[in-house]
């Protein structure tokens, strides 16, 4: 059996990869995290310059889940590469940074800026961030503004470009569309869900900006359907994330058509969620006689 | 820090919807410090999603026993509260700064509510230490004063919102009529809601007594990677993250809002 993937000659060793903005910059977790048995790390998001992020509160949690509204803090491209390179280049997943930004020209510096870097594997490029004025999930809900992203982006780079594309929008197959006529290797599908929680004493909504990402196993089945519906619309690989806490979650996602999956917000609760995820993917594919990921994607064609 | 289960040992009532529930603390885990911070995942259930974050309110060395002082006031807790002896619970710690002597010996410690765990364990600490500290704790009424197991050298004032048991007030209305004398070489450690902690920053910083505190916010991962906790800074940091550059902070480098 060979659960492998490649994605322009980058080898996933493992289908499960951690998401970005629930990862941190690996370290975080060094030691609790197994990430012999992570395919890829997902960066926390990266803008030109440091971001401090939104006020307080930035997360409540909601049932069966959580709303997060980070607002893209992190530490900029420049301290990105000295001080959190280092520790990435030593774990055996691959690094796929997750770029973000207010305009198309942030995009730009940052892809830029990593892509002679040595163990930046890929880019993983977030335009559906929900929790940010400008750029984020403006651009990810319009197909044309999409395409030009993958495309400007798809100049400055030869590796592996992913469009994380967001579920608030009508059609999801159409920005997966865009992505990939205009040259992305891949899509991650879903980015959180919008969602509000109001403070019956304040009568007032608890996060400062309103709304937040939803995330958490309220979201599986959205992600599930976001990815069946997106690896019948397009034939690059599909990354399926959203909603994974137990294996079986992860298989769905196979099983709709992802040829990888991330878990976010469920490694919080459990740090072990992604090893526990690589090897029950690994078992249940055993027991069914699966010998690949292809296997996983016959019973859906 | 670590991931374990830990065996519970006992899970008791110390007043009105307070536990505390001591745990085996594995040997391969390290020591933990007052002020340290352990997360549970209660269970595993989606809802509540997220593990539960506590101030651990004890820990004995030679038998490797620790404790939490939690309030029930939610799902998490109430699952936590109905857990007994001999199971055990998926354990995430321990982290973060914690309280540190610096100048000073004479130890003012003040607790309200979920924070009196943590200041327990800071009073015994110091007394262990062979500082005499005096602890103030502060409820709003006589049911939630929780029985504690405190040190000989403890001096405990309780006080309460409705005067149904000690001082009739708030911690930082008894902290103004100490005399001199109690204040002298004076420090202060806090664990509490945030308005005491912001009161007792201002009844110690203008009278030049070092104050750090313990904050409490809500977190997603604990350990530093969502980024959900943070702080803001008076001393060029930025926004701060309570699980990874606190939980424990100098009182004067908090932006007080």
């Amino acid at each position: 059996m060979d659960l492998t993937s490649r994605l322009r000659g980058c080898v996933f060793s493992s289908p499960v990869g951690v998401a970005s903005g629930t990862i941190g910059y690996a370290k975080e977790y060094e030691g609790l995290v197994d990430y012999r048995k992570v395919g890829a790390v997902y960066t926390k998001a990266i803008t030109p310059e440091p971001r401090i992020g939104n006020p307080a509160p930035r997360l409540v949690e909601t049932p069966a889940g959580m709303l997060n509204s980070i607002g893209l803090a992190n530490v900029g491209v420049t301290a990105f590469i000295t001080e959190k390179m280092p520790f990435l280049r030593k774990i055996p997943s691959l690094v796929m940074v997750n770029v973000a930004g207010a305009t198309d020209s942030d995009y730009e510096r940052v892809v830029e800026a990593l892509d002679g870097v040595d163990g930046v594997d890929g880019f993983e490029i977030n335009v559906s961030c929900p929790n940010v004025k400008h750029g984020g999930m403006a651009l990810g809900t319009d197909p044309r503004l999409v395409a030009g992203i993958t495309k400007s982006l798809r100049a400055r780079t030869t590796k592996p470009l992913i469009l994380k594309l967001s579920p608030n929008i009508t059609d999801i197959g159409l920005t997966a569309e865009a992505a990939e006529a205009e040259g992305a290797d891949a899509v991650s599908c879903i980015n959180t869900l919008v969602g509000m929680v109001i403070d019956l004493k304040t009568k007032k909504p608890v996060l400062p900006l309103g709304t937040g990402g939803l995330s958490g196993p309220a979201i599986l089945p959205v992600a599930v359907a976001a990815v069946y519906k997106v690896s019948r619309r397009v034939s690059i690989p599909v990354i399926g994330i959203g909603g994974i806490t137990r294996w079986e979650d992860a298989v769905q996602h196979l099983l709709a058509g992802a040829t990888s999956v991330q878990v976010g917000s469920g490694t919080f609760a459990n740090p072990r969620l992604a090893q526990e995820i690589h090897d029950g993917i690994t078992e249940w594919a055993q027991k069914e006689g699966l010998k690949n990921l292809a296997d996983f994607h016959a019973f859906g064609r | 820090m670590k991931q374990f289960d830990a065996k519970i040992l006992e899970n008791r009532e110390l007043a009105e919807d307070y536990f505390e529930m001591f745990l085996s603390w594995p040997q391969a885990v390290r020591t933990p410090f007052p002020g340290q911070v352990v997360s549970f995942w209660v269970e595993r259930t989606v809802t509540p999603f997220l593990r539960r974050p506590f101030a651990l309110a004890s820990f004995q060395p030679d038998t490797r026993v620790a404790s939490v002082i939690y309030h029930v006031r939610g799902p998490g807790t109430h699952r936590m509260a109905a857990k007994r002896p001999g199971e055990v619970i998926d354990t995430l710690g321990p982290r973060g700064f914690y309280f540190q002597p610096g100048k000073g010996r004479n130890p003012i410690l003040v607790g309200g509510g979920v924070g009196t765990g943590p200041m327990v364990f800071a009073a015994n600490w110091l007394a262990s230490k062979g500082f005499r500290p005096h602890l103030v704790l502060g409820y709003r009424s006589r049911t939630l004063v929780p029985r504690l197991t405190l040190s000989t050298t403890v001096r405990l004032s309780v006080c309460t919102d409705d005067g149904s048991e000690g001082f009739h007030g708030t911690t930082v209305a008894f902290l103004d009529r100490l005399g001199p004398g109690e204040v002298d070489d004076a420090f202060v450690w806090a664990c509490g809601p945030n308005p005491m902690l912001r009161a007792v920053h201002f009844w110690a910083h203008p009278r030049g007594i070092p104050c750090q505190v313990s904050l409490e916010e809500i977190m997603a991962c604990g350990v530093g990677a969502c980024v959900g906790c943070t702080v803001e800074t008076t001393d060029g940091r930025g926004m701060v993250r309570v699980c990874t550059e606190g939980p424990v902070f100098p009182s004067e480098v908090i932006r007080w809002t």
